[in-house]
Order: C-alpha cells, then sequence, then structure tokens
C-alpha cells in the first residue's frame, strides 16, 4: 500500500494553489511583520468576507492545524500543552493553534511560525471552544469576538435542496438574528482596529464571486460524479478546494476554481483517470487526513480503489451558495448559522452523506470518527445498502500515525466490497 | 421516617407523580418558577448511571456522560412517557446534542416512549444581546408551557411561584452556610442528598424538612480533610461524593446547581417585570459549561474558597471530557492563589483521595 512519490499530482491546477497558498502566507507574514498590519485569527466557519471587506489578512486554525500536521510537528505543540495541565484527551483539531502562540520557540515552526493575531474570532461550537479561543486570545493579548449560534429546532432532513433560496425558512428566522446581531460586533472591533468604516457594497460583490466560485465547485462535483472514473483524486480536490475557499471571493480564488473546474472536465471529456485500474469507489466522511493525504490513494494499486467524494467540494456548494437577499450580512449569517449543524448532527449529516454518496456512485464510505452523528450517519448508510466503516483516527495528531487505519480500510474492503 | 430518610427517599425516588400535568427538565437553567405558574409539577431528569445502556448506546457517541447516557435509556425504556412535556436546556453541550438525538429517534420512527420536546435555547455568554435573546426563549417556554397545560402564565402566578421557589432557596441557603462547619456533621453526601430531593418535592414539603433536618444532632466531621469541588460532569448522583468521602474527604461545596449552587440570590418579588427577574436569576446566578467568560465561572468558585477555606481544591475531569479540561490549569492557580492545593481526579478513586490527603499530612 506504499506510493510513489512522482505520481503524487497529476492536474495542473495543484501546484498553482501549493504555491499560491505559501506565497501567500510568506506575503502575510511580510504584511504582518514588515508593514506592521494586524490581522485576525478565526476558524472555517466565520464570515472571513467580513474581514476581505477590511482588507485584513485573516489565518484559519483549521488550516494552520492542517499545515503543521502536514509537516509533521503537532505532536510539538499538543506536548507542550500536556505540560502545561491541558490533559491529552481534549480535541487536538483547533489547540495546535494555541500550542503555537504559547510556544517560546518558534525556531522548527512551519514558515516560521504564527504571528501574534489582532483579533480572534471563532464559532463557538461546543462548550470547549469559547474556552479555546479564549487561551489564544489571552495569549495573543487580543480581543476575541464570539459567533454564538443558537440551536436548531427545525431540522428538514433534505436542507441542501432548500437551502440555496430557502435559507431563512431552513435555518430559522431567530437564529439568522442572532447571527447577524455577531456579525455586526465583528464589523464593529474590525473598524476599530482598522480604522476603515465598512462597506457594504464592496460585501455584496465579494459574495457574488463567493458564489461564482462555489457554482464552478458545483460544476466540478457533477462533472466527477458523472464520469465513468473517478478524473481527479480526493488529495487533489482537498488542494484545489480548500486553498480557494480560503481565499474566496477573492480574484485569484474564483480564477483558481474556473481554471480547476476547466481541467477536471478536460480531464473527463478526455476519459482521463486519476487511475485507470478504478474498481471500487469509496467515500470519505469528516475531517481531512492533511498529514497524510498519500492515505487517499493508498489503495488503487492493492484494491483497486479510489476515494471520490469529501465534505470539501460537496459543501462548497450544499453549504455556501445562499441566494436572494439584498442584505449581505444577512446572507452570510444565513450560510453560517448552520454551517456545523449540518456537517455534525442528524439528520443532517447523514441524509446528505447518504444523497452526496449515492450521487457520487460510492460502494462504501469510510467514516474519521469526529464523535458528531457518527452512528447514526453509519446507519443511514448502510440502510441505503452503502457499507461503512468508521475509523478511529486523528486528523491532526502526527505522534499517532500508524497502518493501523491502513490495515482496517483494507480489511473493510476485503470483507464488505471485495465482492 | 426521620426528615432526612423522607429526603433520602424523594431523592432516590424521582417518580412522575400522579394526577397533574408533569414537565420534565433538564438542566438547572430553566426556571421551574414557570412551570410552577403554569400549573405543573416540575420534575428533574437525570437517571443515574448504575446500569448498561444497550438501547442508547445504539445512538450515542462515545463522549456523552453516564448521566445523558442512562437517561437516554431510561427515556427509550419508558421511565418518563407520563411526562407532558420534555424540556431540554442548552446549559451544556450534551443536553442540546441530546434533544437533537431524541428528535432524531422520534424521526426515525422509534419515538413512542418519548414525550413532546422543547429545547430552552440559552447561549450563555454574559451579553446584552445573549440577555436579550434569553428572555425571548423565556417567554417562548412560557407559551409553550400553557399550551400544555391550559393556564396562563400570568405575573401573579409568576410572582406566587416566586414566592416558593424563595422559600426554598432561603432554606437551602442555611444548609450551604451549616455545611461548611464541620462540625455541623453534614457530610456532602448528606448535603446531596437533602439538596438534591428538592427536585422532585413539593417545594415547600422540602423547605420544612431540610429546616428539620438541619435541627437535628449529627456528630461532628472535624477530623476530615475539607474539599471544595468542582466537577466536570453535572453532579446529578452521588458517586463522585461518595468517592472523594470514602477516601477521608468532607466534601463541603461543590460548583453544582444540584448542590452549592442549589440556593443563591433569592428573586425579587416585588420586581416590575418578574419574567425578566426570574429570567435574570438563572442567567446570572445559576452555573453552566457554557457560561462565559472564564471571569464568570470563577466568580462563585473564588469567592467560595475564601468562605469556606477548604484543606484542598478538587477538580475532577472525567476521562471521556471534551471541554473542561481547558480550565484545569486556570482553576489550579485560581486555588494556589488562595493558597489552597489542587487534587485532579480522573476517576472515582478513593484510593487516590487518601493517597493525597497522606501526603499532604505527611509534608
Amino acid at each position: 500500500m506504499s506510493v510513489a512519490p512522482s505520481d503524487r499530482v497529476q492536474l495542473a491546477a495543484t501546484p498553482l494553489a501549493s504555491a499560491y497558498q505559501r506565497q501567500w502566507f510568506q506575503e502575510l507574514r511580510r504584511r504582518v511583520f514588515e508593514e506592521g498590519q494586524p490581522y485576525a485569527l478565526t476558524n472555517a466557519t466565520s464570515p472571513h468576507e467580513v474581514f476581505d471587506v477590511f482588507a485584513m489578512p485573516y489565518v484559519t486554525n483549521e488550516w494552520w492545524s492542517g499545515l503543521v500536521a502536514a509537516k509533521r510537528v503537532s505532536g510539538r505543540y499538543l506536548e507542550l500543552l500536556e505540560q502545561l495541565g491541558y490533559h491529552e484527551d481534549l480535541p487536538h483539531y483547533g489547540a495546535v493553534a494555541l500550542g503555537t502562540l504559547l510556544d517560546s520557540d518558534p525556531t522548527d515552526a512551519p514558515w516560521g511560525g504564527l504571528p501574534r493575531p489582532a483579533l480572534l474570532c471563532g464559532r463557538l461550537v461546543d462548550q470547549g471552544a469559547e474556552r479555546l479561543w479564549s487561551l489564544m486570545a489571552e495569549a495573543a493579548g487580543a480581543p476575541f469576538v464570539p459567533i454564538e449560534v443558537p440551536g436548531s429546532t427545525v431540522m428538514y432532513p433534505r436542507w441542501w435542496e432548500m437551502a440555496r433560496t430557502g435559507w431563512e425558512d431552513v435555518f430559522e428566522t431567530h437564529r439568522i438574528d442572532r447571527v447577524v446581531a455577531c456579525f455586526r460586533d465583528l464589523v464593529g472591533e474590525c473598524e476599530r482596529i482598522t480604522g476603515r468604516r465598512f462597506d457594504e457594497a464592496a460585501l455584496s460583490a465579494l459574495l457574488d464571486r463567493v458564489h461564482a466560485q462555489e457554482e464552478c465547485f458545483d460544476e466540478v462535483r457533477t462533472i466527477i460524479c458523472e464520469a465513468p472514473r473517478l478524473p481527479v483524486r480526493l488529495s487533489e480536490q482537498l488542494t484545489n478546494t480548500m486553498t480557494a475557499q480560503w481565499h474566496r471571493g477573492s480574484e485569484w480564488a474564483l480564477e483558481h476554481a474556473r481554471r480547476f473546474r476547466d481541467e477536471v472536465l478536460r480531464r473527463a471529456e478526455e476519459g482521463v483517470a486519476a487511475f485507470p485500474g478504478e474498481r471500487i469507489r469509496l467515500g470519505w466522511v469528516g475531517v481531512g487526513l492533511w498529514q497524510d493525504t498519500d492515505f487517499y490513494r493508498a489503495f488503487e494499486e492493492s484494491h483497486g480503489t479510489v476515494f471520490v467524494r469529501s465534505m470539501y467540494l460537496s459543501i462548497a456548494s450544499d453549504g455556501y451558495l445562499r441566494y436572494g437577499t439584498r442584505d449581505p450580512l444577512r446572507s452570510l449569517a444565513g450560510r453560517y448559522a448552520s454551517f456545523n449543524e449540518t456537517l455534525h448532527t442528524a439528520p443532517w449529516l447523514p441524509e446528505w452523506t447518504v444523497a452526496d454518496c449515492r450521487r457520487h456512485h460510492c460502494d462504501g464510505v469510510v467514516i474519521a470518527n469526529l464523535g458528531s452523528a457518527v452512528k447514526f450517519t453509519a446507519d443511514a448508510l448502510e440502510r441505503a445498502g452503502i457499507p461503512a466503516l468508521v475509523l478511529d483516527i486523528d486528523a491532526v495528531d502526527t505522534r499517532n500515525r500508524d497502518d493501523a487505519a491502513r490495515q482496517a480500510v483494507a480489511e473493510f474492503l476485503e470483507r464488505r466490497l471485495a465482492a | 421516617m426521620s426528615a432526612f430518610e423522607e429526603l433520602g427517599a424523594a431523592y432516590r425516588d424521582r417518580s412522575i407523580p400522579d394526577g397533574r400535568k408533569a414537565i420534565g427538565l433538564m438542566g438547572a437553567t430553566i426556571p421551574v418558577e414557570l412551570v410552577l405558574a403554569s400549573g405543573a409539577v416540575p420534575l428533574a431528569i437525570a437517571a443515574a448511571p448504575d446500569g448498561p445502556t444497550p438501547t442508547a448506546d445504539r445512538y450515542l457517541e462515545d463522549h456523552f456522560d453516564g448521566e445523558v447516557r442512562a437517561t437516554l435509556q431510561a427515556l427509550l425504556e419508558g421511565a418518563f412517557r407520563g411526562l407532558d412535556l420534555l424540556v431540554l436546556a442548552r446549559s451544556s453541550d450534551a443536553y442540546l446534542e441530546l434533544y437533537y438525538v431524541l428528535k432524531e429517534i422520534v424521526r426515525l420512527g422509534g419515538g413512542e416512549a418519548i414525550p413532546p420536546l422543547h429545547l430552552y435555547d440559552l447561549l450563555h455568554g454574559r451579553s446584552d444581546a445573549n440577555r436579550a435573546y434569553g428572555l425571548a426563549r423565556l417567554r417562548e417556554l412560557a407559551s409553550r408551557l400553557e399550551a400544555t397545560t391550559g393556564v396562563s402564565v400570568t405575573s401573579e402566578r409568576l410572582r406566587a411561584a416566586t414566592r416558593q421557589t424563595n422559600l426554598q432557596r432561603a432554606s437551602v441557603n442555611r444548609l450551604l452556610e451549616a455545611r461548611r462547619d464541620p462540625a455541623s456533621g453534614i457530610s456532602g453526601v448528606e448535603a446531596m442528598t437533602a439538596i438534591g430531593a428538592g427536585r422532585f418535592l413539593d417545594l415547600a414539603r422540602h423547605a420544612a424538612l431540610v429546616d428539620t433536618y438541619l435541627a437535628e444532632p449529627r456528630p461532628t466531621l472535624e477530623h476530615r480533610p475539607r474539599v471544595l469541588l468542582a466537577a466536570g460532569v453535572a453532579l446529578s448522583n452521588l458517586d463522585l461524593h461518595e468517592a472523594l468521602e470514602s477516601g477521608s474527604a468532607l466534601v463541603v461545596g461543590e460548583d453544582d446547581a444540584w448542590g452549592s449552587r442549589a440556593g443563591g440570590e433569592l428573586v425579587d418579588e416585588s420586581a416590575a417585570d418578574i419574567f425578566e427577574a426570574v429570567f435574570d436569576k438563572h442567567f446570572y446566578d445559576l452555573p453552566s459549561p457554557r457560561l462565559s467568560p472564564a471571569a464568570a465561572r470563577d466568580e462563585w468558585l473564588r469567592a467560595e474558597l475564601g468562605r469556606s477555606r477548604p484543606d484542598a481544591l478538587a477538580v475532577y475531569i472525567p476521562r471521556s471530557d471534551t471541554w473542561f479540561g481547558w480550565d484545569f490549569p486556570r482553576l489550579r492557580s485560581l486555588a494556589a492563589e488562595a493558597g489552597v492545593p489542587t487534587l485532579l481526579l480522573r476517576d472515582h478513586d478513593p484510593a487516590v483521595v487518601r493517597a493525597f490527603f497522606a501526603e499532604a499530612a505527611h509534608r
């Protein structure tokens, strides 16, 4: 199940995305360190578009954790946290940034380390999140703006069919109202830090570009679903999708989404397969294995198996497209009010996963067990006739990397899907 | 039957009364006053984690604690079929997730034993916006109770209910004051039993029983090391107290609504807006894992370290914890500032407690 490094990258778009990300971070460091510009540390489900309107750079802690994991140094920060008294079973995903901020020696940190942010903004996805963000804010000596999202009381199972235009009904007005209020708090903090006034028209224009970008990803998903064989590996789906998503709404991101779409379309039209020996198609549920993206192609030669689907490309359209309002902050709130719930709560996650995996013609699904609606999702897949494997795996902690997960998938393929 | 025996029976039985509308409450931030004002009987829902939970385990992920697991098992077995409404507070992630799980079980057709559900969705960051949001949820809950019982929750009825809860809280406060003194002979287990019984008894009866219990003579407990407790789970059963006290300690207080936080500030019965007064009591004076900022979470503990002057702060972080551990270094510092050592517990192990105090005595 080893992987030849020379065959890791098949798309021309992929190295461009990687290079842009590196260039962007160096630029960030230049702007922050040399020019003294303030930047925000935030998370994936916060309204990055607000920062963009203020021309305020930002880093998401998920992206930072992924980068640190990919560089195989996350263990150092997790050990530091344990030395400080934070027990080892606390969630690692997101905690790496705290470890980085508390580390007094950035010598070995990826790309020279995480600069001190001027502002932190995170959605309180659980009762640990406020604690983690507040600790990071304390370590950085910077203010923290929480995004507090009410609980859902109405949960349409097939939410993705209604959410693009019917989001006000799907995600409940009183919830969206509260999220809008949080966004206004964030706007106020950004105005204070940057000395600029909030430009609502600029946000509207940016959202138009975000929509255009996500529509490209929607097309990519359709191409992948309809192609007889997978035209782009999951690892390259992740790189191209998420790099553009971190910069969504920028001219580069829109251009890159189009470039990615066009290249995937061309490969599909020309019948190019990521792995010509494809026999079994797997879906992936949960956060990406950023520290080991080779995992997704480790079963090609041995089992004729490709990973075709993850949440990252599918949520780009189903989770981001929110049409039909003249109030851009409300449109943003319509997106973020239930972003986490759709990915972590039943019936939203299981129903969406089943439909999306069916659409991708998945023969089986591997679920990274993050402990949210996993049992409901696995049951729903099995009821739909799609075998599911729940994998206990840490997406960030590089100390625990071993072959147990690969072995489990291999056994799953042989036991449940060999026929 | 002595007063304590009657308190103990109510604490253990936790049964639904016959003949009146009964409203189940999960979470301490739900105002009991609203339920009383609607003419119904409030009943805390928290099953003891003392047996296997195979049906609940089919649905719940690994991180759920024993109380939630046992409660779902009991719900699915029909133990709470007689409730007219089950209100779940968003005072912890576990209760919110349980609400979602229950809704999904109902949607999938397995909910015949599950009562109607209501989410009381407080946001616990201390901000004006969250207070306004919470007040709207309080009025929403009042409407739901009215629809359930057919009784209007008027200001007059709510004021009358508040008089009952204030009497009970005053009685609990007397018990809390007494237990700080080991000469009172009130163990942590007894205190938790006496206080917790109030969630299952008529309020006036509970207050009277507590006062009678306080007047009864007991042997002193002055020889035991005194412990103040902070835990990463709701203390809805006696397991942790029994472990600590089996290990020679005396628990003199706990930062939990089932214990020392059950009393606290009384509600101003003459407030111009009694709905706001009741809401503010629960928003500002009751603990919740979701409460922020940290300074707000620490207010009571910091003050109690001064009031009860314990020999140790016991911090219980269960093995399945995913959030309370972020508080531990800060709680340890907070105790150290008060000159109090910290005993970290990951399990209910009396031997760890005994070893801690033996070492402390040696030092």
